[in-house]
C-alpha cells in the first residue's frame, strides 16, 4: 500500500509523458494550454485565498482554539472523547496549518502513543479543512451560493469525529 | 459566501480576542495570514499549472477511460446527471482517483475543472447546483489510503509504528466517505436544483437533455 501511495504521483506523470512523446499530435501544446488555464485559475484565487487567510489568521490569534475548546468539552466529554483532542477537533475544518501546528502540540503535550495522540492522529488524517475546500472549490469557479455544501461538510466532519471515536476505541483499545 | 464567511470569521475572531484578552494579537493573525496566503497561491499556481496540463493530456489521449469505468458505480451514484451528460466525469474520476492514492495536490485542479464543466452545463448561474456540492463535500472527507502529512508529522515526533494508524485511517476516512455519499444524496433529494435560486439565466429545472 504504502508502495502504491509513493508510485502513484511519478507513475501518472511517467505516463502522461509517454502519451506525449508516442502522440502523433502536439500533446505538449495542449499540456502548455491546460497549464496556463491552471495558472489563471490559481491566480485568480489569490484575493480571495489572502481575504480567507487573513480572517482565518485572526481567528487563530484571537484565541478561538480556547473558546471552542471551552465551548465543545461538555459535549465531547459525554461521547467518550479525550479532552486533550479537543482543540484539534475545533480548529480542523478551519485551517490547515493551524491543525497541523495543533497536531505537533498534541504529540509533545501528550506524546505520539497516547491515547490523544493516536486520536488526534486518525482525525486529523480522516478529514480536511472544510472551510477552505468549500470557499476555493466555489470561488474558483465563480459560485457565490454554495446552499447546503458547508453544513453538510460539518455533518461529515461530526460523522469523522464519532467514527474516530469509535475506530480508537476499537483498534487501540481505550 | 466568501464575503459572508469573511464577515462572520472576522467578527469571530473579535469577539474570541476580547474575551480571552488577546486584542493585541489579532494585527499579526492578520498579517501572517496575508503573508501566508502568498506562499499558498504559489504553490498552488505550481500546482495547478503542472497537473492541469497532465490532466489536459490525459483527457485528449482517453487515458481517463479505464479509471471512470473501474469506479462507475460510484460515479453514477453521486453524480447521475453529470454521468448522463458526460460533462466533467473524466475530471470527478481523476479527482476521486487522486483523492484515493494521497495525491491531494492534484486533486485540487482536477476538481476545478470538473467543476467549470458541471457549471457550464448548468448553464453557468452563480448557484451551486447538487452535484457541485456533492463534489465539494466528497472532497472534505476523501477515502485516505496513505496519510502522508500525518506520518510525515508522526515521523517528526519521533514516532514509531506507523503502520498501526493505516488500518483506523481507512476504517473511519472510508466510512466517512461513504455516509458523505448518502448525505448528499439525501440533500439533494430534500433540496432540489433550481427551486430556491432567484437569479438563473435559464427556465426553471424540467428534464435535461
Amino acid at each position: 500500500m504504502e508502495f502504491l501511495a509513493v508510485i502513484a504521483l511519478p507513475a501518472t506523470l511517467v505516463v502522461t509523458a509517454a502519451i506525449i512523446l508516442l502522440s502523433r499530435r502536439d500533446l505538449f501544446s495542449e499540456f502548455l494550454a491546460g497549464a496556463r488555464e491552471g495558472l489563471e485559475c490559481a491566480i485568480g484565487l489569490f484575493p480571495a485565498m489572502t481575504a480567507l487567510m487573513c480572517a482565518v489568521g485572526m481567528l487563530m490569534s484571537g484565541g478561538f482554539a480556547e473558546i471552542a475548546s471551552k465551548l465543545l468539552s461538555p459535549v465531547l466529554s459525554l461521547l467518550g472523547i479525550p479532552a486533550g483532542v479537543i482543540p484539534i477537533i475545533a480548529v480542523r475544518p478551519f485551517s490547515g496549518s493551524a491543525s497541523s501546528a495543533t497536531l505537533a502540540g498534541i504529540f509533545e503535550l501528550f506524546g505520539v502513543d497516547s491515547p490523544e495522540g493516536l486520536f488526534a492522529s486518525v482525525f486529523y488524517a480522516s478529514a480536511e479543512t472544510a472551510l477552505y475546500i468549500v470557499a476555493v472549490y466555489f470561488s474558483a469557479v465563480g459560485i457565490k451560493r454554495t446552499r447546503w455544501a458547508l453544513p453538510a461538510s460539518l455533518i461529515v466532519m461530526a460523522f469523522a469525529l464519532c467514527a474516530t471515536s469509535l475506530a480508537c476505541r476499537w483498534f487501540f483499545g481505550d | 459566501m466568501l464575503g459572508k464567511t469573511f464577515a462572520v470569521l472576522t467578527i469571530a475572531a473579535f469577539v474570541c480576542a476580547a474575551f480571552t484578552g488577546n486584542l493585541g494579537e489579532l494585527a499579526g493573525g492578520a498579517i501572517d495570514g496575508a503573508a501566508k496566503s502568498v506562499t499558498v497561491t504559489l504553490s498552488l499556481c505550481g500546482m495547478m499549472c503542472l497537473w492541469s496540463g497532465v490532466l489536459r493530456v490525459l483527457r485528449e489521449a482517453g487515458a481517463i477511460r479505464a479509471v471512470k469505468k473501474l469506479i462507475s458505480p460510484l460515479l453514477r451514484f453521486a453524480f447521475p446527471k453529470a454521468w448522463k451528460s458526460g460533462a466533467g466525469t473524466d475530471a470527478i474520476a481523476a479527482n476521486i482517483s487522486a483523492n484515493m492514492l494521497g495525491m491531494g495536490n492534484a486533486a485540487t485542479p482536477f476538481a476545478l475543472s470538473a467543476l467549470g464543466e458541471m457549471k457550464k452545463s448548468a448553464h453557468g448561474t452563480d448557484t451551486a447546483d447538487n452535484e457541485m456540492i456533492t463534489l465539494t463535500v466528497l472532497a472534505v472527507a476523501p477515502v485516505c489510503l496513505m496519510p502522508v502529512n500525518l506520518l510525515a508529522l508522526r515521523a517528526a515526533a519521533g514516532g514509531t509504528g506507523n503502520t498501526v494508524m493505516l488500518a483506523p485511517i481507512w476504517a473511519v476516512s472510508g466510512a466517512s466517505f461513504l455516509f458523505a455519499l448518502v448525505l448528499c444524496r439525501v440533500m439533494s433529494a430534500l433540496f432540489p436544483d433550481g427551486k430556491r435560486s432567484s437569479r438563473r439565466k435559464s427556465p426553471p429545472d424540467g428534464p435535461r437533455d
